[in-house]
């Protein structure tokens, strides 16, 4: 498994600054070769800020040839474009607004526009020789470092993966476990509002087009509570932000959004590393996340053991209909004997990146790194875990000094009351709910400016305070956690939906709509073809 | 500098250098070891593939120029003028001594023979490639080169004095500094040993 990278936003850039560091040594600041990165990974950071781009060194602009390269997310809208003008005319947008106008739902409608609009999509076209320039642009800029740039990959040209491993023999399976390209996406971002909250889904919306299995994971941290050192948002707006983007995240269809949103949550990190009233250092936080994904980055397994992006995403996934949250737990200890459960006890108690309470989640992912027993560190998690949890293990070889364990516990929520309780998921999630539901009554005038056109007045209105829209989704969800439900966040939001197609009648095949035999067989036989095709879905 | 302190540096240069590797070897048999008690039954041969971490072009082109050059100074050191080896140094061959482009003929031949420690460098990749080396152990690696420069240096000023001089300091330098390149360059093998003794 070798993930590809991808910042997006200010934070997000900042954690994937710290997995793309090179560790080979320079010679005066010049690189010979390439880059060397822990777990050989490769990626890229997205942002909307050219000013902030410009003022780091690390990444240099994508487009002039530099690695690791940071592209500017609305780059290819020129000044003065037609399609620009004409989305703020119909709909009051700009193409170009940067990611610090914190407002997740912005995003969100430009990219909703561009699928539903057929003028829109015409002038695209017109004009960029692209339906939707921005995100086809962004996309072209990941997938060169993903395996899907090999023209006979193991993800095929029809991009689905392992759709038809058998039928192209060992031959093409070897080449990829020989290829340096990434096999999967991790997207980092934060949670915060930004541009990371917008972009994540409009991007794996638009990935998932293309490759509906790809494997696509997004490290999300919840920003903290309360005003932070770096954001000028309210925390309730940051909050109204973050359940928009979790809510999008986590309510998309396998296969039509990501894999699994490894939760963390910048709150507890900063109890963790910081007394109360000093000055945080956010790069601690960062070096410490990255520390404790580690395990699941590192490419040296155990001899005969396979860690394969797609069993990876398979046991994510399997038996849900919606992604996981995964809430990382992570521990590092120095070499010892026997210290597998000393090592699982330690990231289950004090390591837990995100609060939960272990004995809740539905089974957990084990990475490994050091020299650990697999069977003692599976029985060591179940353990902890609801009897009859799925405990899934891959160990990786370490640097015999010490041992670290990452373990992803899927949906480790899910008590009637918890939400009461600090330290739980349901608790922190209930809060953000609480704080986003406050922001959308006190600031309807800034939710829905006057200034924007009254078809999108309206379109944001029925979104955020329809019937059916996400105040009274708040509110449904927030029931749901108080009753301990699972997934607390069901129907998937639209901002600008299709409207609504008559009813068309499809003409039955042949003779069959006089045969009723007949027709029942045929009903049987798409209703166990399309079952067969979720089983494999679910199973891979 | 008297005869027996050039034997004893030649004597812990050898030492040096056998001990790294059996120490290496150890390493390697010892994490064998350890991953058959976590694993199960698998070959060396596999072991050794799963252990290889890449160490970075950058680094493996300077600890190849390292290892020569590493090599190009205890010659220059030892077999440069007759005061160690009376038998066996560069003044021996007196057309080759006496000629313009003598020094640079005996360096170039020296470097023929380490080129046999470059074509053997895969090895030494894979040599490195088995210790997870921080970038601040790299960096020191990497700066082994200039410092045997200076190695080199000093042999070459000490071999054209000669038998003019007898610039202890200088002689006590490049040995010094052979001998600490050798140790930063052997450094992760002891290093891994000392922590797995620990």
């Amino acid at each position: 498994m070798r993930l590809c990278i991808v910042g997006i936003g200010g934070c997000g850039g900042k954690m994937a600054e710290q997995f793309l560091r090179n560790q080979d040594v320079s010679i005066f600041g010049r690189s010979l070769g390439e880059d060397l990165t822990f777990g050989e990974v490769k990626g890229i950071w997205l942002e909307a800020a050219r000013m902030d781009a410009q003022k780091q060194r690390f990444f240099g602009p994508l487009d002039d040839g530099c690695y690791p390269g940071y592209y500017i997310t609305h780059e290819i809208i020129k000044d003065g474009s037609d399609l620009s003008k004409l989305v703020a005319e119909r709909y009051g947008y700009d193409l170009k607004s940067p990611g610090f106008f914190r407002s997740a739902d912005y995003l969100k409608a430009i990219f909703e526009i561009f699928d539903i609009d057929e003028g829109l999509q015409n002038e695209a076209i017109r004009e960029y020789d692209d339906k939707n320039p921005i995100l086809s642009n962004i996309w072209r800029r990941i997938r060169p470092y993903t395996i899907l740039s090999e023209k006979d990959g193991e993800f095929g040209e029809d991009g689905e993966p392992g759709a038809n491993e058998a039928d192209k023999g060992s031959r093409n399976n070897k080449k990829n476990k020989n290829s340096k390209l990434c096999d999967s996406i991790l997207f980092t971002i934060s949670l915060g509002g930004g541009t990371g909250t917008g972009f994540i889904n409009p991007v794996t919306r638009y990935i998932r087009g293309e490759r509906p299995r790809f494997p696509v994971f997004v490290l999300g941290i919840l920003t903290e509570k309360g005003t932070d050192q770096h954001l000028t948002a309210e925390e309730s707006q940051r909050d109204l932000g973050a359940v928009i983007s979790i809510y999008d995240l986590l309510t998309k269809k396998t296969g039509e959004g990501i894999d699994g949103l490894i939760l963390v949550d910048n709150q507890r990190m900063i109890e963790r590393f910081f007394k109360k009233g000093e000055k945080k250092d956010y790069g601690k936080i960062d070096r410490a996340i990255y520390g404790a994904m580690k395990p699941l980055m590192e490419s040296r397994l155990y001899p005969g053991m396979e860690c394969d992006c797609l069993a990876v995403r398979g046991g994510f996934i399997k038996g849900l209909d919606r992604p996981p949250i995964l809430v990382p737990c992570y521990s590092s200890q120095k070499a010892a004997k026997n210290p597998e459960a000393r090592l699982v006890e330690t990231a289950l108690d004090g390591g837990r990146l995100f609060g939960c309470d272990p004995r809740e989640a539905e089974g957990a992912y084990v990475f490994t790194k050091g020299f650990l027993k697999p069977d003692r560190i599976a029985d060591a998690v179940l353990a902890k875990l609801p009897e009859g949890s799925r405990v899934v293990t891959w160990s990786k070889l370490g640097d015999k000094r010490k041992n670290e364990v990452l373990i992803l516990l899927r949906n480790p929520y899910g008590v009637a009351g918890a939400y009461k309780k600090e330290g739980t998921v349901e608790h922190r999630i209930y809060d953000i709910i609480k704080m986003a539901r406050v922001h959308l009554e006190n600031h309807e005038n800034d939710i829905i400016p006057s200034s924007m056109p009254d078809p999108t007045k309206s379109a944001l209105r029925s979104y955020f305070y329809g019937a059916e829209g996400l105040a009274k989704k708040l509110e449904e969800a927030k029931v749901r956690l108080e009753m301990g439900e699972k997934p607390f966040f069901l129907d998937e939001l639209e901002i600008f939906k299709e409207e609504t197609q008559p009813a068309v009648e499809v003409p039955l095949p042949g003779s069959l709509a006089f045969f009723p035999d007949e027709l029942d067989e045929f009903v049987r036989r798409i209703v166990r073809d399309e079952q067969k095709k979720i089983r494999s879905e679910e199973g891979s | 500098m008297t005869y027996s302190y050039y034997l004893i540096g030649l004597v812990l240069f050898v030492v040096l250098l056998a001990g790294g590797a059996f120490l290496h070897r150890l390493n390697l048999v010892r994490t064998y070891n350890r991953i058959l008690s976590v694993s199960g039954g698998v070959s060396k041969e596999k072991v050794e593939e799963a252990l290889f971490t890449p160490q970075g072009s950058n680094f493996n082109a300077a600890a190849i120029s390292a290892w020569m050059l590493l090599f190009v100074a205890l010659a220059y050191f030892y077999f440069l003028t007759p005061r160690v080896f009376p038998d066996l140094n560069y003044f021996l061959v007196a057309d080759l001594a006496s000629g313009r482009l003598g020094l640079f003929i005996f360096g170039l031949m020296v470097m023929l023979v380490t080129g046999l420690v470059g074509v053997a460098s895969l090895r030494l990749m894979k040599f490195y490639g088995f210790y997870e080396m921080s970038r601040g152990m790299k960096a020191a690696i990497m700066l082994t080169v200039p410092v045997l420069m200076i190695s080199i240096s000093l042999s070459v000023y000490l071999g054209t004095l000669y038998p003019a001089g007898d610039a202890i300091g200088l002689k006590a330098a490049a040995l010094a500094t052979l001998l600490l390149s050798q140790i930063i360059l052997l450094s992760p093998v002891y290093i891994d040993t000392w922590e797995a003794v620990r």
